[in-house]
């Protein structure tokens, strides 16, 4: 392969303008999972977060004296400032959602994302580390191009001309973040012996503090166990690798949907499944989604008229 | 106008874009790959120029769930409180097992800081701020404040595969500290 065609195929990869639907759809789905964020954080605000928190700002900055980006940290410790920024997080994750000032912020969830995260590193999760690392990269895409009101106020100008493509670097991004969860959770799960042999699943179902419903099928059962065990590798290894290769996408979007939705019936891990399902909205081809969304306008007319037509006889 | 605007100008910004923007994402994305990697020492070495810069815009990650094997025990922790009069009291810390579905949505972050900070032994510095919290939220009663919090980690071996059994009912204990409550602690 010559410099010039990687040169090319990195231009295309990078540069090419892609349709704005599916990225405003991931952009709905984001804010409403950041307001679920802000909902499961509300009833024990003050113990994480507050002037009294339960790990104290002297121990965390004694573990970690770097500079960071905390605004809670910009102000004396009160717990009216802590509800200010909590309040601003939840405006700016509506904001988000409803695509008004979609760039700004996503900027400002992001500060406030990685605000958390940092006035208290021992709390947060992997799906909590990927929301705010999913969030930077949506400061560089152009989220509310369509389906926000940002669109609806930029029709109101004379010289409105609806964006039909937007530049696609930001969306490639986010798929390579996604992407790269996948890669990390395969590569560090191969070198435990209870992946090889297929007893994974059987260990983890039998945390009770994680349990939610039982499993479909009993992970007691070796073969079971062996099944979920070594199918969970698979699905894994397919989202990073052969997500790729256009007629094998959706097969393997839909064995990634089904694997984060039976997490999330047995195991109590709120969002990280959902959010790994939203983002999957990312890699479906944009014509396929604007096709799927006529078809459902379409069903919906008719549901419409026929409820329509009853009423009036 | 654009965002870049502010930054740079039009005309120079279309002829630099997409050399500055490929830049931005391998140095970011190079970055993000080093994080992923950082037990082994070359990367790590690598990434150490970085760190601030990671570490200020919170990019470091980690998505080993349940890496490289799932955690084989149930565990959870019990404080016990002495107060001034020598009255003991337990204190049960979040038990996920024992709630209903609503209120485990809301409650997960107590397994996961439970978990992590309690149940391993690599922040042992927290275990005193875990013990100032229980004395604080056990300070109830007028000239009889709490004087020593001790936490205690239950552990109970998830069985092997083979064993056919039921997860076991008996726990071995741990003490993980014993701390005597000073005055300030529970202001």
């Amino acid at each position: 392969m010559s410099l010039s065609r990687i040169l090319r195929l990195w231009d295309e990869f990078w540069f090419s303008d892609v349709s704005p639907k599916c990225l405003a759809l991931f952009r709905i789905f984001f804010g409403l999972l950041l307001l679920q964020f802000a909902l499961f954080l509300l009833p024990d605000l003050f113990t994480w977060y507050g002037p009294k928190a339960i790990v104290s700002a002297s121990s965390i900055a004694e573990a970690n004296p770097t500079v960071v980006l905390d605004l809670l940290n910009m102000a004396p410790q009160s717990n009216e400032w802590m509800l200010c920024i909590y309040g601003i997080f939840i405006l700016s994750a509506i904001c988000l959602t409803l695509g008004f000032c979609s760039r700004f912020f996503s900027v400002i969830c992001f500060m406030m994302l990685t605000t958390f995260y940092h006035h208290n590193p021992y709390l947060l999760n992997s799906g909590d580390s990927l929301m705010r690392v999913l969030c930077f990269w949506l400061i560089f895409s152009d989220s509310g191009a369509v389906w926000s009101i940002d669109d609806r106020l930029a029709r109101k100008k004379s010289n409105y001309k609806a964006k039909e493509k937007i530049a696609g670097w930001g969306v490639r991004c986010l798929q390579l973040q996604v992407v790269i969860v996948y890669f990390h959770a395969f590569v560090t799960k191969s070198p435990g012996w209870v992946w090889a042999n297929g007893s994974a699943v059987y260990f983890a179902s039998r945390l009770e503090n994680l349990m939610r419903f039982p499993f479909p099928l009993d992970p007691n059962i070796d073969w079971i166990s062996a099944m979920w065990t070594w199918g969970t590798l698979f699905v894994e290894f397919s989202l990073f690798t052969l997500i790729w290769i256009k007629e094998l996408r959706y097969y393997i979007l839909a064995l990634g949907v089904c694997l984060h939705l039976s997490i999330d019936w047995t195991m109590n891990i709120p969002q990280f499944e959902w959010l790994m399902m939203a983002t999957l909205i990312l890699f479906v081809y944009p014509n396929d989604l604007s096709q799927f969304l006529n078809w459902l306008k379409a069903k919906y007319s008719v549901l419409v008229k026929k409820d329509f037509a009853a009423g009036g006889s | 106008m654009e965002w870049s605007d502010l930054l740079i100008d039009r005309e120079l910004w279309k002829k630099l874009r997409k050399i500055i923007i490929s830049l931005f994402v391998i140095f970011n994305f190079t970055l993000i790959y080093l994080c992923l990697e950082r037990t082994n020492l070359l990367a790590a070495g690598m990434l150490k120029p970085f760190w601030n810069y990671v570490l200020f815009f919170g990019l470091e990650q980690d998505f080993s769930v349940f890496a490289p094997s799932p955690i084989q025990a149930n565990v959870h922790f019990v404080a016990t409180i002495t107060y001034k009069d020598g009255v003991c009291k337990i204190y049960n810390f979040q038990r996920l097992e024992r709630i209903n579905l609503a209120n485990k949505l809301t409650q997960e972050r107590w397994r996961k800081f439970l978990d992590d900070n309690l149940g391993s032994d690599r922040y042992p510095f927290l275990y005193k701020d875990i013990a100032k919290y229980v004395a604080r939220k056990n300070n109830e009663m007028k000239d009889n404040p709490p004087v020593v919090v001790c936490i205690y980690r239950y552990i109970a071996v998830v069985p092997p595969p083979e064993a056919k059994r039921k997860n076991p009912s008996v726990y071995s204990i741990m003490p993980l500290i014993s701390y005597e409550v000073k005055a300030e602690d529970l202001r």
